[in-house]
């Protein structure tokens, strides 16, 4: 899902890379994009972040997992 | 597939649309929710997509926060069209959107009567452009009442004030 939507926001789509840690119970998915895409998906004050987390949290609960997005720059 | 040399490439269709469906079906399925899209144009030339299948009610709990990063996200995963412009997107399901907007416009007559009342501004809760775009249109052939927004999003909240 992740995935899917980053590259839907990027321009350079097949920089679009995801990795999954555990972290103290917690699945973290750490999400890379190309340096020039890192506002593309981080957005005006944050929000599409904000958008892309509050997705990743529910989808983490309705697996019945904590999840959380980090997005790496 | 190919032999009339018209090729549309996965997220670039008539003013990338499908970009907006293939982005909302793969949220929809992280989610694990079971459900469809369907997009349509409004008279405002807004794009419409509407959610309906047995997952859907999954998406309006906790205040409509699923529903409103599908649709800040589906406003930025819509790609420009083929001049230049930006549409508006709305991602609704189970008729949230009609329920809140009611919810907005009785919100708005009571800060506007609250404002009247005493004779001061009454500042709102921080909202999104979409929920604010609703208290200013609610409130604005008001003739008795002003709203200004305030502030840097995402804490840009609206300001309702008796008129001069």
């Amino acid at each position: 899902m992740v995935v899917a939507l980053a590259r839907g926001l990027v321009d350079q789509p097949d920089q679009v890379r995801v990795e999954e840690e555990q972290e103290g119970g917690e699945t973290v998915l750490a999400l890379y994009v190309a340096e020039d895409d890192l506002g593309q998906v981080i957005g005006r004050g944050g929000r599409i972040a904000h958008s892309l987390r509050v997705l990743v949290r529910h989808a983490g609960s309705a697996r019945g997992v904590r999840a959380r997005l980090e997005i790496v720059d | 597939m190919s032999g009339d040399g018209h090729i549309v490439s996965p997220g670039e269709g008539p003013d990338g649309v499908e970009g907006l469906r293939t982005g909302l079906r793969a949220a929809l399925e992280g989610l694990g929710v079971e459900a469809d899209v369907t997009i349509s144009e409004d008279e405002e030339d807004t794009l419409v997509a509407v959610v309906e299948g047995p997952g859907a009610q999954r998406l309006i709990e906790d205040g409509g926060e699923v529903l409103d990063a599908l649709q800040h996200l589906g406003g930025r995963l819509l790609g420009p069209s083929s001049d230049g412009r930006r549409r508006r997107v709305v991602v609704d399901a189970a008729g949230y959107r009609d329920r809140r907007a009611e919810a907005l416009r009785g919100l708005a007559a009571l800060a506007a009567e609250e404002a009247l009342e005493h004779g001061e501004e009454i500042e709102l809760d921080a909202m999104t452009p979409q929920d604010r775009r609703i208290v200013h249109m609610a409130l604005q052939d008001r003739l008795d009442i002003v709203t200004r927004s305030e502030g840097e999003e995402p804490r840009r909240r609206i300001i309702v004030e008796p008129a001069e």
